[in-house]
């Protein structure tokens, strides 16, 4: 059998670049009967060798890319939207309208007549202080909760987004967890950001869902995990009473929440856009 | 149509292509293309990982033969793969064949 330089060479890049898979010498011989096959194709049309062998690579992709598709493509289920997918595009919208709502609940609690200027024993009692800041604690746990049922649902539209976005999911849910101590606004901002991040690295690998949402999206928590911890650090503003920066919380909180719902909204519009497989005929208006 | 909107599909349309019959990667790929009349235009490579989740998932079946001195993978529809294209395929006409009707329209009658 006549060997082809360019396409061995091709073959050994693809072989480092997805190393480490159990399955690797069975992928490399499926990926040289192709485009073995391809070159023959194309010779057989008149094509010259090294022009057959280009042309065979050009169509089959470039490794890195290919790379990033085989790592987060390792789990089995159909890659088509649902019913299921279609709501938790809708659960997108309640996401980010209780995720606003819970930074009402922040801001309240800010301009509270009730702000003690010291710590007092009676500090805990159900005043409009701890009303409010409750209702952003609670705001924001039911935003989370629905929010890991949209990428429950964004994981369906994917057929499954591997160990990598089960990671993301998980995490996420330990930062949706950690909403319970509200306060500690760059934990549990910092492990969404975390989680986030993960799961939408396998949805870009994936080039499904769109890239300008799923980047803003969880690029939101990030921004504002790294605008407190930059402010903590630069000791902007006068620690209140509990020692917290307030400018630091604040600025970290809204930017971080504003730009993941509105990534939130946009995923939730793809999600809602596309007509589920599972679903009945649409009715026609008449 | 380039690949970020194809591959939204591309799972239907690899078991619409398995339900004549099996076939190895690169004849799933050429047949693709030929169906299409050339439409379907993605990178050839990303349709392997795509086969691979969908044998994993039990839609797909696989075994190996040796051709030309060559290894080759040949892939198959398995009984769960024909019910999921069934039904998704019915879901889809019907999508289809509504959208067609409303774009379609009907002529708007002329008056006297």
């Amino acid at each position: 059998m006549a060997r082809y330089a360019l396409i061995d060479g091709y073959l050994d890049t693809m072989r480092t670049e997805i190393h480490g898979r159990r399955d690797l010498d069975d992928v490399v011989c499926e990926m040289e009967d192709h485009l073995y096959s391809a070159v023959e194709g194309l010779l057989a049309r008149g094509l010259e060798p090294d022009a057959a062998q280009r042309t065979t690579l050009d169509r089959f992709g470039e490794p890195k890319a290919l790379a990033a598709v085989y790592a987060s493509t390792n789990t089995g289920g159909i890659a088509v939207p649902t019913t299921t997918t279609k709501l938790a595009g809708t659960a997108a919208y309640f996401s980010a309208a209780l995720w606003i709502v819970g930074l009402i609940g922040f801001w309240a609690s800010a301009v509270s007549p009730d702000r003690p200027s010291s710590i007092a024993p009676d500090a805990l009692i159900l005043d409009a202080q701890t009303i409010t800041w409750m209702s952003f604690a609670l705001a924001s746990l039911a935003a989370g909760a629905i929010m890991l049922f949209v990428m429950v649902g964004v994981n369906q539209r994917h057929g499954g987004l591997g160990s990598m976005g089960m990671a993301g999911l998980i995490v996420t849910g330990l930062g949706v967890l950690a909403t319970l101590v509200i306060w500690a606004v760059v934990l549990w901002l910092g492990i969404m950001a975390l989680g986030l991040i993960t799961f939408a690295v396998a949805v870009l690998r994936r080039g499904i869902a769109p890239r300008l949402w799923t980047i803003v999206w969880a690029g939101g928590p990030v921004v504002g995990a790294t605008a407190f911890l930059a402010l903590r650090w630069l000791e902007v503003g006068t620690p209140d009473v509990w020692g917290d920066y307030w400018i630091a919380s604040s600025v970290g909180l809204n930017t971080g929440i504003i730009i993941m719902t509105i990534g939130l909204i946009g995923l939730g519009t793809w999600l809602r856009s596309e007509e589920p497989v599972d679903a009945d005929t649409p009715a026609l208006a008449v | 149509m380039r690949g970020q909107a194809l591959k939204g599909h591309l799972d239907l349309l690899l078991l619409a292509i398995l339900a004549d019959g099996a076939r190895h990667g690169y004849a799933i790929i050429d047949e693709l293309r030929e169906r299409s009349d050339e439409a379907f235009d993605l990178p050839e490579g990303t349709v392997y990982p795509a086969l691979h989740r969908l044998q994993k998932g039990g839609f797909l079946s696989s075994e190996w033969t040796e051709v030309q001195g060559r290894r080759r993978r040949t892939y198959r529809l398995t009984e769960q793969g024909r019910g999921a294209l069934g039904e998704q395929r019915v879901a889809w006409n019907n999508f289809t064949e509504a959208m067609s009707r409303v774009l379609k329209g009907a002529a708007w009658p002329d008056t006297p």
